[in-house]
């Protein structure tokens, strides 16, 4: 059955796992999947649902007990990465919607207008340093201001 | 020299992109540097612009475009398979890295006020569905 379904399908982890000596899986997460925020429950429950099945990805790799050493272990990891509140398109949507949380509407609106989001960059920047060093605990959830 | 690969889904545009960029900015300035980038992405021709940013950061590293809607369940895993199965099957890569980036932040508002269940499958479909099948398989 498992070899049938590596010869009809091919997506990440089925197509490099046992091929490659390293692995790495980044998941974009965000703090809506820790916490419930108002009017965007369709996303932080997303976002929710995302984190906990790249964190038992990550155990069901822990526990393999087919890999013996420490290094065959980490063969493949997996981070869920939220970006902080980034300026993209997205959170142009929250600063315009007018559906959304008054809180938030207003939080997203000034911080456009006062130029204190995240820059994607500076970000982006975070995530390549997380992964160059590579010692994070795998299926773990780390934020921007975390880090 | 070691040959490590990146993919990352939702490159076109935002955090997507950014990250792209700051692995080729990365890969400039490492030893390991990265042979090839697969952006994937609905618009191929955002895409494209994002291949060209990270190409001019380093001219080295091979990037390759692909149009895929990730919300379309139909199309997701025969669409999937014809661009990682030839990437498997090139190169013996040394580090493979999946970025699983791709999602949406709609519908918006009140639990009470959700009223079309075809957006709300949509999002799911996008935010959830295709987000595991994209680094589980």
């Amino acid at each position: 059955m498992h070899s049938y379904m590596n010869l009809t399908l091919a997506q990440f982890t089925k197509t490099f796992a046992n091929k490659c000596p390293m692995v790495r899986i980044v998941n974009i997460s965000s703090i809506c999947a820790i916490d419930p925020f108002s009017t965007m429950g369709v996303y932080c429950a997303g976002k929710a649902a995302r984190d906990m099945f790249h964190k038992v990805l990550a155990k069901e790799y822990s526990e393999d007990d087919s890999k013996q050493t420490t290094e065959e272990k980490q063969q493949l990891k997996v981070l869920n990465y939220a970006p902080g509140p980034c300026d993209t398109e997205m959170t142009d949507v929250l600063s315009e919607s007018p559906v959304i949380d008054n809180k938030l509407h207003d939080y997203f609106e000034s911080s456009k207008q006062n130029n204190t989001l995240v820059k994607p960059e500076d970000s982006a920047k975070k995530l390549v340093e997380l992964l160059r060093n590579d010692t994070y605990e795998s299926g773990a959830h780390i934020d921007y201001y975390d880090v | 020299m070691s040959k490590s690969l990146a993919i990352i889904t939702g490159a076109s545009r935002g955090i997507g992109r950014a990250i792209a960029v700051a692995l080729a900015e990365e890969s400039r300035v490492r030893d390991d540097a990265l042979h090839t980038m697969v952006l994937l992405a609905r618009s191929l021709e955002k895409l494209n612009e994002t291949a060209t940013l990270v190409n001019t950061i380093d001219s080295e590293v091979t990037t390759s475009c692909h149009e895929i809607d990730l919300s379309d369940m139909v199309t997701l895993p025969e669409k999937l398979q014809e661009i990682l199965e030839p990437l498997s099957r090139a190169i013996q890569y040394d580090s493979c890295l999946l970025v699983n980036n791709a999602g949406s932040v709609g519908p918006l508002g009140t639990c009470e006020s959700l009223s079309n269940i075809t957006e709300l499958q949509q999002s799911i479909n996008l935010n959830i569905t295709s987000s595991i099948w994209v680094s589980c398989e």
